[in-house]
């Protein structure tokens, strides 16, 4: 007896063990503000073949034990990167503008479903010259997403690779391929009989594939997070202590420029905003912690009653706002 | 009955028992989102909404509010929905109930604005489990305030050996897990989604942004004083025009003609000329099209 619950123990390890792998290569600057077009990803098989799976097995019936599959896996992964993306320093263009535009570059097929081979197939610098004005492309491929069910045992396992590609150079910006699994029964220590039975079946619900599908994609696309944004929770945000400006009585005159000043941590981005007029009039550190921004009005502007709100944003891209107190100005 | 029947027999009494048991606390515990939605929702045509972000809430700050507003807009998206920029409903609207919401339907054709209402936020570990949960509602308008779609529902995560019974091992890879200072996106993640799965998706074909194509058809430099330069671009009306320097940093171009965008700036340090800028014409959903200023 002894034996087999050895036997059955050594067994198990590889699947109590980490088992992800994670490859990636980085050829540029994380903090470049690259503007990036997150395309429709593939699904292949084991041949390279693009396939159509909606991941749903027959269990995601059974409200109990799993979650209807609303999303398919390139669905699901596509919408994690754009929300993983949100905390690099990339501008993404929405998908949906993307997704919009792909039918009528004849990159879908009559009943509107992607043409994926033609997709994939199409060099970054088209996307970004011809249409979407962007400075890279992002092709994501789904090359497993796998739910396996071993009566005593269920293992989840995904493998995706990502790559950016420069719409200039054509080069590889970033790639990055992972696989990662996850078993549920044996091999996670069942606390007793019943979860001997039930955790495998527990180990099939579709949201524990999307969970390990979402944590491998956030791994994948750490290199990408700038160095500041990692320790952006342990530091202290910007801040301002005293704003003004030179408007007498809120008026300001034409041909003359409204001065505003700010005193407020130094070496940060600051602007200024004249209500729902004009935004991000740019201030300049003249030296450490002062600040001054000039609005020129132009002989056919003019607004009533605004006031100026200065911005100070850190290396973090995390602003503070303060309006300042001298009251609303005019341009008659 | 031998011994070895009878033991047989409490096995499987216990093992039913457990196992009804446990079912009887899913069905207890399977509690999702409260949705209602209105008969014409799905008859509606929807395509371009406004999101208004959530209202602040104490214990959230202000990075996880935003973060929880772009998972709200690219849930949206993937169903299809057109979403006015963040940058303009900031500016439109001064607080989260956007008072002058009436005219996004002048400005950008909105008929339709989204908004998430969050009631309460908490994350718990001591140890040996972890419990973490958000609540809050979602609803999709009309510019007169009747409601299309709501949703509210609060999301709970817990884990760790106390509170996940049944596997050890994973418990315990769940507790460290909760450790990670990002456990809270999938928290997000799943509040987010709960509250809009019921919501429909577009329609396919209903509009393209091909007839919107963006152009700049013209830039002008021109000095306006000794110390400060003039910059114009001609293009697409009605959009928004930016300056734009090598740090991405942007200052804003007025529509001062139909088409015609100018700035007067003083334009030094990271705004010189001889630095790279660029000018860009954006549309309120994110479109853009650029022009260098200065190839360097």
């Amino acid at each position: 007896m002894k034996n087999i619950q050895l036997l059955i123990l050594f067994t198990l390890i590889p699947f109590v063990s980490c088992s992800g792998t994670f490859k990636h290569t980085l050829d540029f600057s994380p903090n470049e503000p690259l503007r990036v077009a997150v395309l429709p990803f593939k699904h292949i098989d084991s041949d390279g073949k693009i396939i159509e799976d909606d991941g749903s097995l027959l269990v995601d019936n059974v409200s109990l034990i799993s979650s209807e599959v609303k999303n398919s896996p390139v669905a699901l992964s596509r919408k994690i990167v754009l929300a993983e993306l949100k905390k690099t320093s990339l501008d993404i263009i929405s998908p949906v503008l993307i997704d919009i535009d792909l039918p009528h570059r004849n990159l879908a097929f009559p009943d509107g479903k992607f043409n994926l081979e033609k997709i994939f197939s199409v060099p970054a610098k088209t996307y970004c010259e011809d249409f979407l004005d962007c400075d890279a492309v992002l092709f994501g491929t789904v090359k497993k997403w796998d739910r396996s069910y071993y009566g005593l045992q269920s293992n989840n396992e995904v493998e995706i690779e990502l790559s950016l590609i420069s719409a200039k150079t054509n080069k590889i910006l970033f790639q990055a391929t992972a696989n990662d699994s996850e078993g549920h029964g044996l091999s996670k220590g069942p606390t007793g009989y019943a979860s001997v039975i039930l955790e495998p079946l527990k180990g099939l619900d579709s949201e524990l594939i999307e969970d390990l599908a979402r944590r491998t994609i956030a791994k994948m696309l750490e290199p990408l997070r700038s160095k500041e944004s990692k320790t952006k929770d342990t530091t202290p945000p910007p801040a301002i202590f005293a704003v003004s400006h030179d408007a007498i009585n809120g008026e300001i005159i034409k041909g003359s420029p409204l001065t505003v000043l700010a005193f407020a941590d130094s070496d940060k981005t600051a602007s200024f905003t004249i209500g729902n007029y004009v935004r991000n009039v740019p201030m300049i550190e003249t030296k450490a912690g002062h600040y001054i921004g000039e609005f020129w009005p132009l002989p056919e502007e003019k607004f009533e009653a605004q006031s100026i709100t200065i911005t100070l944003k850190d290396s973090n891209n995390r602003i503070t706002k303060l309006v300042v107190d001298s009251g609303p100005v005019s341009l008659k | 009955m031998s011994r070895n029947n009878l033991s047989k027999n409490n096995l499987f009494k216990k093992i039913s028992f457990f196992i009804n048991f446990t079912l009887l606390c899913s069905i207890l515990c399977s509690c999702g989102a409260t949705i209602n939605k209105a008969p014409e929702l799905d008859k509606k045509t929807i395509q371009y909404l406004a999101l208004i972000p959530p209202s602040s809430l104490e214990g959230v700050s202000r990075e996880r509010a935003e973060y929880i507003n772009e998972l709200i807009r690219y849930e949206l998206e993937s169903k299809g929905y057109i979403v006015l920029s963040n940058d303009i409903v900031s500016n439109f609207c001064s607080d989260s109930s956007c008072s002058n919401r009436k005219n996004l339907k002048e400005l950008y054709n909105i008929d339709e604005i989204a908004m998430l209402n969050l009631e309460s936020t908490s994350s718990n570990d001591f140890l040996l489990g972890y419990y973490n949960s958000i609540s809050g509602k979602f609803s999709l308008e009309k510019l007169n305030g009747e409601v299309l779609y709501s949703a509210s529902n609060t999301y709970r995560d817990s884990g760790g050996l106390i509170l996940q019974s049944g596997q050890v091992i994973q418990a315990i890879i769940n507790q460290s897990k909760n450790g990670d200072k990002d456990s809270m996106d999938k928290v997000n993640y799943k509040f987010i989604t709960s509250l809009l799965k019921e919501l429909p998706n577009v329609k396919k074909g209903i509009a393209n942004t091909n007839n919107n194509k963006l152009f700049i058809t013209d830039l002008k430099i021109t000095p306006y004083n000794k110390t400060v330069t003039k910059i114009c671009i001609a293009g697409n009306p009605s959009q928004s025009a930016w300056l734009v320097n090598e740090k991405n940093n942007t200052a804003e171009l007025k529509e001062i003609n139909s088409g015609q965008y100018c700035g007067a700036y003083r334009l030094e340090g990271t705004w010189s000329l001889t630095n790279k800028l660029k000018v860009e014409l954006r549309s309120p959903f994110g479109d853009l099209t650029h022009l260098e200023v200065n190839k360097k």
